[in-house]
């Protein structure tokens, strides 16, 4: 019983990367035997502060520089050799290496991609938790699911061990499924089971790629950096070695592009988002989403970097193709919808087609760009989810067409959504224009690319998708501005003369997150110096083996 | 050089001041907006002066002419990498200014200046809503301040990562006051329009400063330029330019992406004045007259060029059939920014860039003028108007300058600037280039002084047409104007043509330039006095008043005239080609989405739940019923059985003889 070993030892608890991912558990429990609606919401708002300042302790530890110590609780503190930072490793499951590796293990640490990503998670959450003031009904079980949810996106940005990444991975489901079950609207058994099943069935693509990966390996470890190393370096580019990246790939794709969504793996999102209470629709689309690109950075770009590499494979075209189509297809469908939730939805799956997009380059800008993106539509999506839920809460009412005029009614909100609605459709200055721009641009500097046959034979193949992707700049802007047309300006309708404007704790459970809005969009440099290092080491080691293929 | 990076500072301060307190400010918004822009505008008097003592008075060859550009004078303000792109690539914080963004800055801070005091009396005491207008205030002077920053940007950036930061952003700005009064149905769908069209025009823009990243590796303007001086500008460097000036095509409103710019007068007027007229829409033209080195390729400049002429006789045919006051202006800066366009295809960044300047200077004060007479009659309608020149004398005065300077009589400053364009358009067909530019921009000019003076006429002379009482604007509404006047003049003189062009030209672009040529100015400027005689004898004449209202043309032509009223169906023809098809695809892909691939969601889910059924089924019935029937074999065995064991001995034994009986029996059978 190596688990209950680990728990009873002082180092374990003393990692700063233990304590962030048990702050917010703690917090659940406390909050089981919390009486009273205001305390419960206390001790959640409490919890996500402490464990946003905490967070912010670890990124400080994260800088300081002795932090690339190693602490393994088998032997003496070693320097990291996949560049993380705070790393910890703990036998849990030894008997699975048999004797020829370390088997399972609770492996943690961080580099800057991970960081970023937690920072994203802690902070969303607060806004999250104070937007739960509209949540009335079974508090309790509320806070303790949602202080659970945290826990577990945590864990999957911690984890360094794919048995820890994936029992957080599915841990996530289960919050999920009942957050929307129980608190969503008129539809909600339908969304939840709908999100619970499809999501689970990506999960046995990313269980059966994991395997695969465990036994292609000598050594018994389950450690991400590890195995996807090896796989990357010892599997060969040709032959058989290349059917075996090229499957590993589909399933990763598959797999994680379930989570994130891509088209046409996307349908349970919507759904799910008009079911879901808001705060919940904000965890989702601000954190959640990104746990499936967070896959695609950590593990599915480095594990099958031959196939990526590969000029003749269809794994590079049919990412970049799957991101473009996304970006397009999703724009236009958000330009469609009738409901306003739904609308937002699309939207996020539009902007996760950028992501997908930049990523297929596998270019160093090209994962800047992916990881600039996934921090500021988190931002950006959440101030949207929030926005939407506020007059929701009043009316009750997310038709599109049903409003009209509240600009004079409402002004503040009116302001602030010109503000977040701007941030989504990519205005320069704020946060949401650098990573598009930088996609494009990292599909623009991609050279080795080139058509073989068809129309566009002999032009750069990452050139003209980009020309069919910019598109979407211009549908985000008209589906944007069409909203902002259909709700706030021309005559009002009278039915919502009375409609009060925000109040001020929703201001400021969204304050905080447009500042970084701003901020990062005046000083993008900020955001990459996060992320930066790492997401360069990791272009580097797939260049690395460019070279070696012929 | 700090004050370089203070000029777009300080009205972006004063916007960050001004935003969150829009409650409390009022009236002190105005304030500190006007201040703000005074102090850029001194700021940049200030560079100026810097400029030309540096680099002057120097005497040109010939000693005639001065100039700063000889030895380039740039300042610089830069902050590195502001965005890293990976590797040692980045994207850094610069602003740059030579001679000719000098005179831009110039120009901007001015009539901003001008705007900035003349809205003040426009929108606080004159607005649409005449009573509600203070607590707006704030928004509007916010507005103003963000394009005023945005475009300073955009004029001094250094990079074209920068320079389409600020561009985007003046689309905002525009975006926010064309929609001021939102509640107007007309002015949300103009505001939203304006936007889209643009950034259509954005998207062209930004996929060619993409391609000139690709090709030149680099966003600097400097390098960008560097490098097309030494490469052959017509492959994908033209290719570029076609996808750059897509963009100038958006911004300053070129034939087909125009429509947004007149239905941008639905904004208040000083903001028209500003925006839609002097500053905003010259930002195309000034993003080509900067980046003019890679527009040198033969298919860049001659698109360029005929573009550009289309557009300025095309929007000066429609101009002729408004009856709306602002709309009329609203198509001529159409045509006028046509004319610089095409100036710069020609080939003389010093001709298109010298007209943008005089153009900025009139048709912001032609505008403000439109503005104090709509102040005055409470209508943009011509036909209300007429006779304003005895209650409005000082508008009045105003306006005939910058119609006069418009139409190109001299010696206003717009007769100098066009005059450069019909030479340099002369020019580019004496070279064997086509003859087209220049018939075009020629007739363009003739109507330009026909549909000035339809204007003029139609509202200063004749009869009183309207039903209150016109009343002159108040002076902080005049001052502004009489300066712009003014300028109308001043300008003029650093315009005369010399022996290798005006002053301003060598200020823009030392290179030598065609002096003056008598043919080509002599003939644009009778044509101008022709049309003007035609207008007066069309629309002045008492005979004709009463067909004012009909419209001269309506009556003559019929077609035409529904034509050109109905603006040549170009706003229809995109409605039907680009609009409609693009909301019926979203309509598609949103059913698609639906019932086709949610649809297979569905129907897989329903597969597995009737699997289930199915699984459910069998394991009930048929495993499971195997399982039971076993059971029920053996209770019936059993049931069979117990019909034997009746418990009398004599049953038994008559069994037992049976069984006796036929196990002989078979025994004997078998024996045998």
């Amino acid at each position: 019983m190596t688990v209950l070993n680990n728990f009873i030892l002082l180092s374990f608890w003393s990692q700063p990367l233990n304590i962030l991912l048990f702050l917010p558990l703690l917090g659940a429990l406390i909050a089981c035997f919390v009486k009273g609606e205001n305390k419960l919401r206390m001790v959640m708002i409490g919890t996500a502060s402490v464990t946003f300042l905490w967070s912010l302790r670890v990124w400080n530890l994260f800088s300081s520089s002795n932090a690339e110590k190693f602490i393994a609780e088998l032997g003496e503190a070693f320097p990291d050799p996949f560049g993380f930072k705070l790393g910890y490793l703990a036998p849990w499951f030894p008997e699975i290496g048999m004797g020829n590796g370390p088997g399972v293990a609770w492996y943690m640490g961080i580099d800057g991609i991970s960081l970023a990503l937690i920072v994203l998670t802690t902070f969303v959450s607060i806004s999250a938790a104070i937007s739960s003031n509209s949540i009335k009904e079974r508090l309790q079980l509320y806070v303790v699911l949602f202080l659970l949810l945290e826990t577990s996106l945590l864990g999957v940005l911690v984890a360094r061990d794919f048995f820890m990444f994936f029992v957080f991975w599915e841990l996530m489901l289960l919050p999920m499924y009942f957050l929307i079950g129980i608190w969503g609207g008129k539809n909600r058994v339908y969304a939840a089971i709908k999100l619970f099943l499809y999501t689970l069935a990506g999960s046995v693509a990313v269980l059966i790629g994991i395997l695969v990966m465990f036994w292609a390996s000598p050594v018994r470890s389950f450690g991400i950096s590890e195995l996807t190393t090896f796989f990357a370096n010892n599997i060969p580019v040709d032959g058989p070695g290349l059917v075996t990246q090229t499957s590993l790939f589909l399933l990763f794709f598959i797999g994680f592009g379930i989570k994130v969504p891509i088209v046409p793996f996307h349908t349970w999102l919507p759904d799910a988002h008009v079911q879901a209470p808001t705060p919940i629709s904000m965890m989702l689309a601000a954190v959640l989403l990104k746990m499936g690109t967070y896959g695609f950075i950590r593990i599915l770009l480095p594990a099958t970097n031959g196939a990526i590499h590969d000029t003749d494979g269809i794994a590079v075209p049919l990412m970049a193709i799957v991101g473009v189509v996304s970006m397009v297809y999703a724009a236009l469908a958000a330009m469609a919808q009738k409901d306003w939730k739904s609308m937002v939805a699309y939207s996020s799956i539009s902007h996760m087609g950028y992501l997908i997009f930049a990523f297929s380059t596998a270019s160093e800008l090209g994962l800047s760009a992916g990881m600039f993106i996934m921090v500021s539509h988190g931002l950006i999506s959440a101030c949207m989810f929030h926005m939407v839920g506020v007059v929701y809460e009043r009316t009750h009412n997310r038709d599109l067409m049903a409003y009209g005029g509240l600009g004079s009614i409402v002004p503040k909100y009116f302001t602030i959504w010109i503000f977040v609605g701007m941030a989504n459709l990519g205005l320069p200055g704020l946060s949401g224009f650098w990573g598009e721009f930088m996609a494009f641009v990292a599909a623009f500097s991609k050279f080795d690319w080139i058509v073989s046959s068809g129309i566009f034979e002999g032009m750069n193949f990452f050139r003209v998708l980009a020309a069919f992707g910019v598109v979407t700049i211009v549908i985000t802007a008209a589906y944007m501005l069409l909203m902002i047309q259909r709700i706030f300006m021309g005559p009002l309708n009278e039915k919502w003369k009375d409609l009060q404007d925000m109040k001020k704790w929703e201001v400021w459970a969204i304050a905080p997150v447009m500042f970084f809005i701003l901020y990062y969009g005046l000083n993008p440099k900020a955001m990459v110096d996060i992320y930066g290092p790492a997401t360069a080491r990791l272009a580097e080691s797939l260049s690395y083996l460019t070279s070696i293929v012929p | 050089m700090i004050y370089l990076i203070l000029i777009p500072l300080l009205p972006l301060l004063a916007f960050a001041l001004i935003a969150p307190l829009t409650k409390l400010w009022k009236r002190k918004s105005a304030f500190i907006a006007t201040a703000a822009i005074i102090a850029s505008s001194i700021f940049s008097l200030m560079l100026f002066f810097e400029a030309v003592k540096k680099g002057g008075p120097i005497k040109d060859q010939d000693g005639s002419f001065w100039t700063a550009n000889h030895h380039p004078i740039t300042f610089n303000w830069s902050l590195p990498n502001w965005l890293p792109l990976g590797g040692s690539d980045s994207i850094d914080l610069s602003f740059s200014a030579d001679g000719f963004t000098l005179m831009m800055l110039l120009v901007v801070t001015l009539v901003s200046v001008c705007v900035h005091i003349y809205s003040f009396g426009y929108m606080d005491y004159a607005g649409k809503y005449y009573q509600h207008e203070e607590k707006n205030l704030p928004r509007y002077y916010g507005y103003l301040s963000i394009f005023t920053a945005a475009m300073l940007i955009m004029v001094l950036a250094n990079n074209l990562i920068l320079a389409f930061i600020g561009w985007e952003l003046m689309g905002l700005a525009s975006y926010l006051l064309i929609g001021f009064w939102f509640d107007k149905e007309s002015a949300a769908v103009a505001a939203k329009k304006a936007f889209l069209t643009t950034k259509v025009g954005d998207l062209s823009l930004f996929l060619g400063v993409l391609t000139l990243y690709g090709v030149t590796g680099t966003f600097d303007i400097p390098k960008i330029l560097e490098f097309a001086s030494s490469h052959d500008t017509n492959g994908i460097i033209g290719v570029a330019a076609l996808l750059i000036f897509g963009g100038a095509m958006g911004k300053s409103a070129q034939f087909f992406l125009h429509v947004w710019l007149p239905d941008a007068m639905e904004g208040p007027t000083p903001a028209s004045s500003l925006i839609h007229a002097a500053t905003m829409v010259a930002a195309g033209v000034y993003l080509i007259a900067r980046l003019h080195p890679i527009f040198s390729g033969d298919m860049a400049s001659s698109v360029v060029s005929h573009i550009g002429a289309f557009t300025a006789l095309f929007a000066a045919c429609i101009a002729i059939a408004r009856w709306d006051i602002k709309r009329v202006l609203a198509y001529s800066t159409i045509s006028q920014l046509g004319f610089m366009v095409a100036g710069l295809g020609t080939g003389s960044v010093a001709a298109g860039i010298f007209h943008l300047f005089t153009h900025a200077f009139f048709k912001a004060l032609l505008f403000q003028a439109a503005g104090s007479v709509i102040h005055g009659v409470h209508t943009n309608d011509m036909r209300e108007m007429g006779n304003l020149k005895k209650y409005m004398p000082k508008t009045f005065m105003v306006f005939l300058v910058g119609t006069l300077a418009l139409s190109g009589i001299p010696p206003f400053s717009g007769f100098f600037s066009k005059d450069e364009i019909l030479l340099t358009a002369y020019y580019y067909g004496e070279h064997g280039d086509g003859w087209l530019p220049y018939i075009m921009l020629s007739i363009a000019a003739f109507f330009t002084a026909f549909y000035m003076f339809r204007v003029v006429y139609l509202t200063f002379f004749g009869k009183y047409r309207g039903h209150g009482h016109p009343h002159e604007s108040p002076s902080i509404m005049t001052g502004p104007m009489i300066f712009l006047a003014s300028m109308c003049l001043i300008p003029s003189f650093v315009g005369v043509p010399g022996k290798h062009g005006s002053w301003a030209a060598l200020f823009i672009d030392p290179h030598p330039h065609h002096g003056l040529n008598l043919q080509v100015a002599l003939t644009s400027t009778v044509l101008a006095v022709i049309a003007i005689l035609l207008a007066k004898k069309m629309f002045l004449s008492k005979s004709n008043m009463p067909k004012i209202e009909l419209g001269f043309f309506e009556e003559k032509n019929p077609v035409l005239w529904k034509a050109l009223s109905k603006r040549l169906y170009v706003d229809e023809a995109l409605q039907w080609s680009f609009v409609k098809p693009g909301a019926y695809l979203a309509e598609q892909v949103a059913w698609f989405d639906k019932n086709v691939i949610d649809g297979i969601v569905n129907r897989v889910a329903g597969f597995g739940d009737k699997m289930s059924s199915a699984s459910a089924f069998i394991d009930k019935y048929i495993i499971d019923g195997i399982v039971n029937m076993f059971g029920s074999l053996t209770k019936a065995g059993h049931k069979f059985m117990k019909m034997y064991q009746t418990g009398f001995i004599s049953g038994y034994l008559f069994m037992i003889l049976i069984m006796l009986a036929l196990i002989l029996l078979t025994q004997g059978y078998w024996v045998s």
